[in-house]
C-alpha cells in the first residue's frame, strides 16, 4: 500500500499564500467509479445527432432542455 | 421537410458521420464488441455511399485525398459544403 500523502500538515499551494487545512486522519484520496457501458441499442441517426448521443443510456438532458430541439 | 435533395444529402452525411464518431469513441474502449464493429462498418459504408452520391451530384466535400474531382477542378465552385444552410 503506497501512502505518502501527508494528511496532517497544512499544505501551501505552490506560488500562492493559500493554505489548505489538513484533512481528518486516514482520509482517502478521491476515487472515481463507473459502470461499464454495454452497447445494446441506438437512437436513429437523425435523433442521435439532434440529442448529442446515439446511446439512449447516456441521454441525460438538462431539465430546461427537455422537450426542445426535437 | 427538406428544401431540396442537396440539403437532405448533407443532413444524412452529418447524421451518419455522427454515428460513426459515436461508435468510434465507444469502440476505443470496447474494441471487442462485435455488434458495435458491425454497426460501425454498416454506418461507414452508408456514409461512403451518401458522400459518393453527394460528390457526384454537387462536387467535393473536402479538398484533398478524399474525393475525385470533375474537370475543371471543382473545389473552387460555390457553394462550399459549410456555406449551405
Amino acid at each position: 500500500m503506497i501512502d505518502v500523502y501527508e494528511h496532517d500538515q497544512p499544505i501551501s499551494v505552490l506560488g500562492s499564500d493559500c493554505i489548505v487545512l489538513p484533512f481528518p486522519p486516514n482520509s482517502k484520496l478521491a476515487r472515481a467509479f463507473f459502470v461499464v457501458q454495454r452497447y445494446t441499442t441506438s437512437l436513429p441517426p437523425s435523433e442521435a445527432l439532434n440529442r448529442g448521443t446515439m446511446f439512449p443510456e447516456l441521454l441525460t438532458p438538462w431539465p430546461s432542455h427537455q422537450g426542445k430541439g426535437m | 421537410m427538406k428544401i431540396n435533395d442537396r440539403d437532405q444529402l448533407l443532413d444524412e452525411i452529418r447524421q451518419l458521420e455522427f454515428m460513426a464518431v459515436e461508435l468510434n469513441l465507444y469502440l476505443d474502449n470496447n474494441p471487442n464488441d462485435q455488434r458495435a464493429v458491425r454497426d460501425y462498418n454498416s454506418f461507414t459504408k452508408q456514409l461512403m455511399a451518401v458522400k459518393d452520391e453527394y460528390q457526384r451530384r454537387y462536387g467535393p466535400l473536402s479538398n484533398f485525398g478524399t474525393a475525385l474531382s470533375q474537370f475543371p477542378w471543382a473545389w473552387i465552385n460555390d457553394p462550399w459544403p459549410w456555406d449551405i444552410d
